[in-house]
């Protein structure tokens, strides 16, 4: 016995290893934030991660033009037709929200779940480890962002902030496979149905969407949009359509599968959606503070 | 100037890792393939290899703390697993000559080991529920052809600059 503890080897892996559970279960433990010496290490290395970018991001965009060439002809067909809709649904949309502007007045409502003030961001690295989808910009709480707010492309929803640091942040994307990623969201039709986005299947690559009741009326190709009833996430916000819908096991509940609207894969310049109208929790953690 | 080459080196291809994810394995031919590049750790093994085995461990430890920080948020992970990779290889260096062949496989061993190990975590705590048999088709095997690529590329400059260190060191 005394033997086996002199072995110095022994007695260092034995060590690494209770550390290594110890730091596992420190990271995994529910933290909000990270802690501040995390935080200087991330925005350190974001500094140096955003310069190196600059470069690379001419680069690609000059592969990338040259791959847009091929494609012109074709798109340009699609656009042409599209372009003809575009016009009327533009003058739709002015009229539209003029008339709720006007509506929520008389209400007397300045704010409500839809508004939100626009950050913009530039993506300066993505996880090489590819296990986490997370992906870091360079705005951090120095420019309004906070953690678990909505992040989005020009195409629709990709992710949520975890963690804000002082000049950077990263965003975990909806493929990620976290049990937490969650987003509660609305399919739009003759009657609203909510549900919850609870993960991401990787061979369909579609989100699912989780607990929409048995009775209700969907189907393909339905809009799915974010619902604004969690947390900081403004309502309106498109995440993609239907594709796919299945029952569950027990026949209680449907499981749709949703084929995002925003490419998870290409991400280069994102959008940080801060809410204007607070999220109750917060509001409430004020009054305790009161 | 030869004396920073390491450091420099190391936080050169840490940067890179994630630059080369972003820009070229998302590309919709790569289609659903995982590639993850991992070019920190073939560098740190060559130090390994070609320096020493405890500066290669010396680095391993810090750059996998800064891996754990900047990429994964979970800490430990590889601030462990990247200096018991180099270890591995450093002990199995003793009974296997010193070619480049050698080098190349026990490179992509190491790379191997780290695969299994981060899955293996990843699967225990709920992170991932990719099965096996799809880890080893859609993510092992395109990575370590990815890699292959990497070491076979690096492999021998990074040699010639690793022995002038390790001769600058021995002075």
């Amino acid at each position: 016995m005394p033997q086996f503890f002199f072995n110095k080897r022994l007695i260092v892996l034995l060590v690494s290893i209770i550390i290594l559970v110890a730091l596992i279960g420190f990271s995994l433990n529910g933290r909000k934030t990270i802690t501040w010496p995390e935080q200087f290490v991330k925005d350190t290395v974001g500094l140096v991660q955003s310069t190196a970018h600059k470069p690379a991001q001419y680069v690609a965009d000059f592969f990338g033009s040259i791959e847009d060439l091929k494609n012109t002809y074709e798109e340009n067909k699609v656009l042409k037709k599209n372009l003809d809709k575009y016009m009327q649904l533009e003058a739709d949309v002015k009229d539209l929200e003029r008339k709720n502007k006007e509506l929520n007045e008389r209400l007397d409502k300045d704010s409500t779940l839809r508004d939100y003030d626009p950050i913009n961001a530039t993506v300066i690295a993505r996880s090489p480890d590819r296990w986490n989808e997370a992906i870091s910009i360079d705005r951090g709480k120095v420019h309004g962002v906070e953690n678990d707010m909505a992040v989005m492309t020009s195409s629709g929803l990709i992710g949520r902030v975890v963690d804000a640091s002082q000049f950077t942040s990263t965003v975990q994307l909806l493929s990620s496979q976290d049990r937490t990623n969650r987003a509660s969201v609305t399919i739009q039709g003759s009657k609203n149905v909510n549900g919850l986005i609870s993960g991401y299947d990787q061979k369909r690559e579609a989100l699912i969407l989780t607990g929409i009741p048995h009775s209700a009326k969907i189907k393909e190709k339905q809009k799915v949009i974010t619902s604004g009833y969690s947390g900081v996430f403004p309502q309106g916000r498109i995440v993609g359509e239907i594709s796919d819908i299945e029952s569950d096991n027990y026949g209680l509940t449907k499981t749709a599968y949703v084929k995002p609207a925003a490419d998870f894969k290409d991400i280069q310049d994102v959008t940080v959606l801060k809410r204007v109208e607070p999220s109750p929790q917060k509001s409430l953690d004020e009054e305790e503070e009161k | 100037m030869i004396r920073y080459f390491l450091p420099i080196i190391v936080s050169v291809v840490f940067i890179a890792d994630s630059l080369f994810v972003n820009f070229f394995a998302n590309q919709s031919w790569f289609h659903q393939w995982i590639l993850s590049p991992k070019l920190t750790l073939i560098v740190l093994l060559l130090a390994t290899i070609y320096i020493n085995p405890k500066k290669g461990i010396q680095y391993a430890f810090f750059f996998g703390l800064l891996y754990d920080i900047v990429y994964t948020d979970l800490l430990g992970v590889y601030m462990f697993g990247m200096p018991a990779i180099c270890y591995i290889v450093s002990k199995l260096l003793k009974v296997l000559q010193t070619n480049v062949v050698i080098i190349t496989i026990l490179t992509i061993v190491g790379i191997t080991l780290l695969e299994f190990y981060v899955y293996e975590i990843n699967s225990m705590i709920g992170l991932t529920h990719m099965s096996m048999d799809r880890f080893l088709t859609y993510r092992l095997y395109p990575t370590l052809i990815l890699n292959l690529v990497f070491v076979v590329l690096l492999a021998y400059p990074l040699k010639k600059q690793f022995e002038k260190v390790a001769y600058k060191l021995t002075d």
